[in-house]
C-alpha cells in the first residue's frame, strides 16, 4: 500500500495510506481532504487540481490533452500542475508528494 | 427569512404530495419528513420547458439522501439525462444537458473553453463589475423589491455578453427564461408563446451571425462565433445545435443565477452582523456564497431516466423508470451537514455541496454565477452601510426548480 505525502489547503502536512489502482482523486476524497471533484473524473471541473513536487512531476507522465486543456484554463497553475483524477496510483507512487491547488 | 412557520405534514405524506404551491415556497421540512423512509415512486412533475396542462408528466422515484443523490449522479451510464418528455412537447430540446456520454463530452468539450476560470476572470470579471456598478446606481438606493430588476437583470445581461446579442434584449431574456424554467405564474398560452419567441429570436440571431462570417465581416469573440467556428472545423455542430447551445445557456443560466442573488440578500436582511463581517472582510464573500448555495441552492431537483434495472437505496428501480434527483435535500442531509438548516459561515466540507450538481453534468456556468454573486455582493458593501428589510419577503410557488423569491423588499442605505 504506498503512501503518499500531502499538503493541504490550509497548509498542514498530512501522509495517508492509499490503494494502488484508484485515482490520486479519489484518494484525496476519500480521505476528506477538502477536495471536491464535482465533476467525479472526467476532466470537467479542475477541481481536484493539485500541485506535484517537482522530483516527482516526470515520473507520472506526461498530461492528456483533454487534462492539459483544462489546465490551461485554470488561474493557480504551474509547471507541475495536474488533475488527480488522470493520475491513477501504483505501488511505485509511494513517497508521491504533493499540495492540494487553491480554489479556482 | 420568510415562511418560518414549520407546516404541519400529514402522518400519510406521499412523495407524490411534493408537488404541491406550499412545498414549492418552503420544501425543507418536507425533505426532512421523508429522508428517512424508503425511497418512493409517484411524483408527477415537469422538466424544464415543458408546459404543466399540456404536457403529461412521467411519474419518478424521489431520490432525497446525499448518499443516493451522489450515487445517481455519479453513474450517468446508469441514469441518462436523455429527457423523452422534454423532446415529446413543444419546447426546444436542450443541448448538453440532455445529452449523454459519447456526445455529452464532445458538446462540453466545445462550451468548456468559454466557462475556464482563466476566461470568466479576465473576459467577464471586468465586464461584469461594470455592469453591477450601473444597475445597483439606478436600482439600489432606498427601498425596492430585489427581485424585481437587480436579481434577474445582471444574470440576464451577462447571458448577452456571453452568448454575443444586442444588451438591451437582457429584459427578453428574463421573461422566456422564466417561463422555460417552469417556476413563474404563467398562463399555457404564454407559456408556450414564449418557448415559440426564444426558439425563433436565436435562431434570427445565429443566421444573421452565419450571414456575417459569409460575407467576411468581422465578428465578435464571443460564444456564438465558437459555437459555428466549432462547426467549421468539423466538429459537428448543427445550425440547429448552434440554435439549441444558445437558448440552453439562457435557460440554465439566467433565472437560477436570479434566485441566487436574491437568496443571498435574503440572508444579509436578516443578519446584520454578516453584512458587518462581509464589509470588513471581503475574503469572506466567497465562503457566504458557498453556505448560500448549500443551504438555499436554487435549483431543487433534475430528472434522470434509469437505463436497466438498478437497486438505489434498497428501492427497485426498473429500466426506464424516471428518477427525481434532490440535490438542494442532499444539501440539508444532516448525515453530511451538521445543523443542515442553520446558516453557518466556514462550516466543515462545504465541498459536499452539490447545488451545482455532481459528475460529468456539473454546472459549466457556476464559475460565472459565483463571479456575479461575488460583484453583486461587493458592490453593495461598497455602496451601503447597511441593508434592512422593508416588507413581507414571499417566496415564488409556481413550480418546483426553483426555490427562491418572488419578492424582496429591502431598503439600501448608502
Amino acid at each position: 500500500m504506498p503512501t503518499i505525502h500531502i499538503t493541504t489547503r490550509n497548509g498542514s502536512d498530512t501522509s495517508i495510506a492509499v490503494n494502488a489502482g484508484v485515482s490520486l482523486m479519489e484518494a484525496l476524497t476519500e480521505h476528506d481532504l477538502d477536495v471536491e471533484a464535482v465533476c467525479g473524473g472526467a476532466a470537467s471541473c479542475g477541481t481536484c487540481h493539485v500541485h506535484i513536487a517537482p522530483d516527482w512531476f516526470e515520473r507520472l507522465g506526461p498530461r492528456e490533452e483533454l487534462e492539459a486543456m483544462l489546465l490551461d484554463g485554470l488561474l493557480n497553475t504551474d509547471e507541475t500542475s495536474r488533475l488527480g483524477c488522470q493520475i491513477t496510483l501504483a505501488d511505485a507512487h509511494d513517497g508521491l508528494t504533493l499540495t492540494i491547488a487553491e480554489v479556482e | 427569512m420568510p415562511e418560518t412557520i414549520a407546516p404541519v405534514i400529514p402522518d400519510d405524506f406521499k412523495s407524490k404530495d411534493l408537488y404541491s404551491p406550499d412545498v414549492f415556497a418552503n420544501p425543507y421540512p418536507y425533505y426532512e419528513h421523508m429522508r428517512d423512509k424508503p425511497i418512493q415512486y409517484g411524483l408527477e412533475d415537469y422538466p424544464p420547458g415543458t408546459i404543466p396542462g399540456v404536457d403529461t408528466p412521467f411519474p419518478a422515484w424521489v431520490v432525497l439522501k446525499h448518499a443516493e443523490v451522489a450515487e445517481v449522479s455519479k453513474k450517468a451510464s446508469v441514469f441518462s439525462s436523455r429527457d423523452i418528455m422534454q423532446e415529446e412537447s413543444a419546447a426546444p430540446t436542450l443541448m448538453l444537458v440532455n445529452h449523454d456520454d459519447p456526445r455529452h463530452a464532445e458538446l462540453r468539450k466545445i462550451a468548456q473553453l468559454a466557462f475556464t476560470p482563466k476566461r470568466v476572470m479576465t473576459d467577464i470579471a471586468p465586464w461584469m463589475e461594470t455592469t453591477v456598478g450601473a444597475q445597483l446606481e439606478k436600482y439600489a438606493d432606498g427601498q425596492v423589491d430585489f427581485m424585481a430588476d437587480l436579481a434577474p437583470n445582471l444574470p440576464a445581461l451577462v447571458m448577452t455578453k456571453l452568448i454575443g446579442t444586442p444588451e438591451k434584449d437582457h429584459v427578453l431574456l428574463r421573461r422566456w427564461a422564466n417561463a422555460f424554467m417552469v417556476t413563474s405564474d404563467f398562463t399555457i398560452e404564454e407559456r408556450q408563446q414564449c418557448n415559440v419567441d426564444l426558439f425563433l429570436y436565436y435562431t434570427a440571431a445565429v443566421e444573421e451571425r452565419y450571414a456575417d462570417i459569409a460575407a467576411g465581416k468581422p465578428v465578435p469573440d464571443d460564444l456564438m462565433s465558437a459555437f459555428i467556428r466549432t462547426e467549421s472545423e468539423g466538429n459537428s455542430l448543427s445550425k440547429d445545435e448552434v440554435v439549441r447551445f444558445c437558448l440552453t445557456l439562457v435557460v440554465a443560466g439566467a433565472e437560477t443565477t436570479g434566485y441566487l442573488l436574491g437568496n443571498l440578500i435574503d440572508v444579509l436582511v436578516d443578519r446584520p452582523d454578516l453584512f458587518s463581517l462581509l464589509k470588513e472582510d471581503r475574503a469572506q464573500i466567497r465562503g457566504f456564497i458557498e453556505e448560500s448555495l448549500r443551504r438555499d441552492g436554487p435549483v431543487q431537483r433534475l430528472h434522470r431516466v434509469c437505463t436497466e434495472d438498478y437497486e438505489l437505496g434498497g428501492a427497485q428501480i426498473k429500466a426506464g423508470d424516471w428518477v427525481a434527483v434532490f440535490f438542494a435535500s442532499a444539501n440539508r442531509d444532516p448525515a453530511v451537514f451538521e445543523k443542515p438548516d442553520e446558516f453557518i459561515l466556514g462550516r466543515p466540507g462545504m465541498g459536499k455541496q452539490m447545488t451545482f450538481g455532481h459528475g460529468i453534468h456539473h454546472c459549466m456556468g457556476s464559475g460565472i454565477a459565483r463571479s456575479e454573486a461575488t460583484q453583486l455582493l461587493n458592490g453593495i458593501l461598497d455602496r451601503c452601510s447597511a441593508l434592512k428589510p422593508a416588507g413581507e419577503r414571499k417566496r415564488q410557488r409556481g413550480g418546483f426548480l426553483n426555490y427562491g423569491l418572488e419578492t424582496c423588499p429591502v431598503d439600501f442605505i448608502r
